[in-house]
């Protein structure tokens, strides 16, 4: 018999925007991260969040978070956003998915782990390093960052799946799509270029359970062009949660996600960033607040 | 259904017409940012991504590991030996890119180098001699001069040497704060030079500069305090860190005054206080011309092409003439630093 689908959620928080750059003015990001820098006052945003209608939270992996989390007596649903690249990479010449955190830092120390990696320079350009095959070990142990029994599933995050998308590999998507099911996990791919995404799904016909990208009025990071973007959600096939709900601050909260759910999203997730009352705001944005 | 509008729409100068055919490109020097050009031009409808070159086996693998299937080289020579292309992108590391720059120009390619304006002297110099030498369109990439605030200041005049007498300028952005992590440059690489790429862009060249600099987390400057004097006797104060808390994005700012009022830029917003201009622009709200998001390059591949389709203004953000000015500028601060802070003058 087959699994029924995921729930796949109509209303998520997210986080990243204390960790990431985001499109908001500086004020607003340095206002909300003072705001929660506290664990505590984290903490209750997250635990009201939820219960004003939040259905998970989106979270990278970050010491912040779980120093968040560890405060509440009771787990809350999380989709990890992997694999989490830090900002300070852009310090590298080399991209930063070419390393893997966990290897040595010294290749030539004995038994590192850069050793394979100086073994495959040995091979053909084109056998070994699949992307899959980089990300998916960072996925696992990114993952294992957070409790078994909180975590809903695993969102990829754009700089990975994008990458993908400009790369036309189907393969990735499949591969990490493989990778979560038999974990029981929601596998979600974000994306800064949604038009791209969903055009490259179409044309493979790979189905994840959701993807996340923007959708806003003022067709503000709408990829290739917010008509393009459009016109692929209206096509269907895949699920779309919409982010930069509010356009980098131009519009409304309420208007970007009323907009967006008029225009074929399936859910919405508003950032921390976005929100000055994050209960009040999420409740009113709930599913069974608009119907 | 309502389409989504742009509030600045309406004040778009006029399209260039698409190119006939697509450029064919060569991306060379598969780092971080040569992969950011490789993904711009594969999403890109007027390009193709036509050839990889880089020296590094583990690259080129990483490349053909994410999909890309475009023939890669470990040498250009060794990839135009084989095939035809209009277009070289040279995103290596400095030594490296003034080599690959003489071989695209004797091959008789198009050009574009990313990042020359914060290259050291010597390989400023090849590079400059190189792209004088040929008649094929050449471009100096950085995705500072596609901010669309300060794009629309030089547009519409409001950063101006006419309308300003002082100006103060920073950037800012959280990277270093320990010797821990080593990075590849330091702040006048990383920061410096993308801000000076503003402001000349705004007021005309820098004639003299003096600077100090501080070495706080090991043997590179995390920060440096410029004083810039301009060629046309406007004077500014330039401030640059990479280790400022709670700035995960660099935030450039330029801050103007004079006897018609002030001018503030950033990466964020545009507000002018002028007798004749008053108003508040954000970034989010103004016209984008790139198709696609990631990394420094979509601006810059949009960019070149409309420049090759005939945008002056694109071309103009492109210029290779004003990259060889600032590399100078980044340079003479270079010099004034390690002469505690005396004047330099930038050699022309």
């Amino acid at each position: 018999m087959k699994r029924p689908g995921p729930d796949v959620p109509r209303l998520l928080l997210g986080v990243t925007s204390l960790a990431l750059p985001v499109r908001a003015t500086r004020d607003r990001q340095l206002e909300v991260s003072g705001r929660f820098r506290e664990s505590e006052s984290l903490a209750v945003a997250l635990v009201k969040g939820i219960a004003a209608g939040a259905e998970a939270v989106l979270a990278p992996p970050s010491g912040a978070i779980r120093a968040a989390l560890e405060e509440l007596p009771k787990e809350l649903p999380i989709l990890v956003r992997v694999p989490h690249l830090l900002p300070a990479d852009d310090l590298r010449y080399e991209p930063a998915l070419l390393f893997d955190p966990s290897d040595d830092d010294d290749p030539a120390a004995p038994g590192s782990k850069r050793a394979g990696a100086a073994a495959k320079d040995l091979l053909p350009v084109g056998l070994g390093g699949s992307l899959a095959g980089r990300v998916l070990p960072r996925i696992e142990r990114e993952a294992a960052f957070f409790k078994p029994s909180s975590l809903r599933g695993i969102v990829v995050s754009s700089a990975a799946s994008d990458l993908a998308v400009a790369g036309n590999q189907p393969r990735f998507f499949e591969r990490v799509m493989k990778f979560a099911r038999p974990r029981h996990w929601m596998v979600g791919f974000e994306t800064r270029n949604l038009g791209h995404l969903l055009a490259r799904l179409t044309s493979w016909g790979v189905k994840p359970d959701f993807v996340i990208g923007p959708m806003n009025p003022r067709g503000v990071g709408m990829m290739p062009d917010a008509d393009t973007v459009l016109t692929a959600i209206e096509r269907g096939g895949v699920r779309v949660i919409a982010s930069e709900l509010r356009a980098g601050g131009i519009v409304t909260l309420e208007e970007g996600a009323a907009w967006a759910r008029a225009h074929g999203a399936w859910g919405v997730c508003p950032e921390l960033v976005d929100m000055d009352d994050v209960p009040r705001e999420l409740k009113a944005l709930a599913p069974q607040a608009v119907g | 259904m309502t389409r989504p509008s742009t509030a600045m729409a309406e004040s778009q100068a006029p399209q260039p017409a698409p190119l006939e055919t697509r450029d064919r490109v060569i991306v060379a020097g598969l780092g971080r940012i040569g992969l950011d050009y490789a993904c711009a031009l594969a999403l890109h409808t007027s390009a193709e991504l036509a050839g990889l070159v880089e020296p590094r086996t583990d690259l080129r693998r990483f490349a053909r590991g994410v999909g890309f299937q475009a023939p890669s080289e470990p040498s250009l020579a060794r990839w135009l030996a084989k095939r035809a292309a209009d277009t070289l992108f040279v995103c290596a590391r400095a030594p490296e890119a003034a080599r690959l720059v003489e071989q695209g120009v004797e091959a008789g390619l198009a050009v574009l180098v990313h990042g020359l304006a914060a290259m050291p002297a010597d390989a400023v110099s090849r590079i400059e001699k190189a792209l004088t030498s040929t008649q094929r369109p050449v471009a100096a990439g950085s995705a500072a001069m596609f901010l669309p605030t300060f794009a629309r200041a030089r547009r519409n005049g409001a950063l101006s040497p006419e309308r300003l007498q002082q100006v103060r300028a920073s950037a800012s952005i959280s990277r270093v704060f320990s010797p821990v992590v080593e990075p590849e440059g330091d702040v006048l690489e990383f920061l410096l030079a993308d801000l000076m790429l503003l402001l000349d862009a705004s007021f005309g060249p820098v004639a003299a500069v003096r600077a100090t600099g501080q070495r706080l987390y090991g043997e590179w400057l995390d920060e440096c305090q410029v004083e810039a004097r301009f060629a046309n006797g406007l004077a500014a104060k330039i401030e640059t860190s990479w280790s400022v808390p709670d700035y995960p994005g660099a935030a450039m700012v330029i801050e103007g005054s004079g006897s018609d009022g002030r001018v503030i830029v950033s990466d964020d917003a545009l507000e002018t206080d002028l007798t004749a201009m008053q108003g508040r622009v954000v970034a989010a709200g103004e016209p984008s011309h790139a198709r696609s998001e990631g990394g420094d390059a979509p601006a810059v591949v949009a960019g070149w092409l409309r420049a090759l389709a005939g945008d002056d203004t694109s071309a103009e953000a492109l210029s290779v003439t004003r990259a060889v000015r600032v590399a100078r500028v980044v340079e003479a601060v270079r010099q004034s630093i390690a002469a505690d802070g005396s004047e330099r003058g930038v050699n022309p």
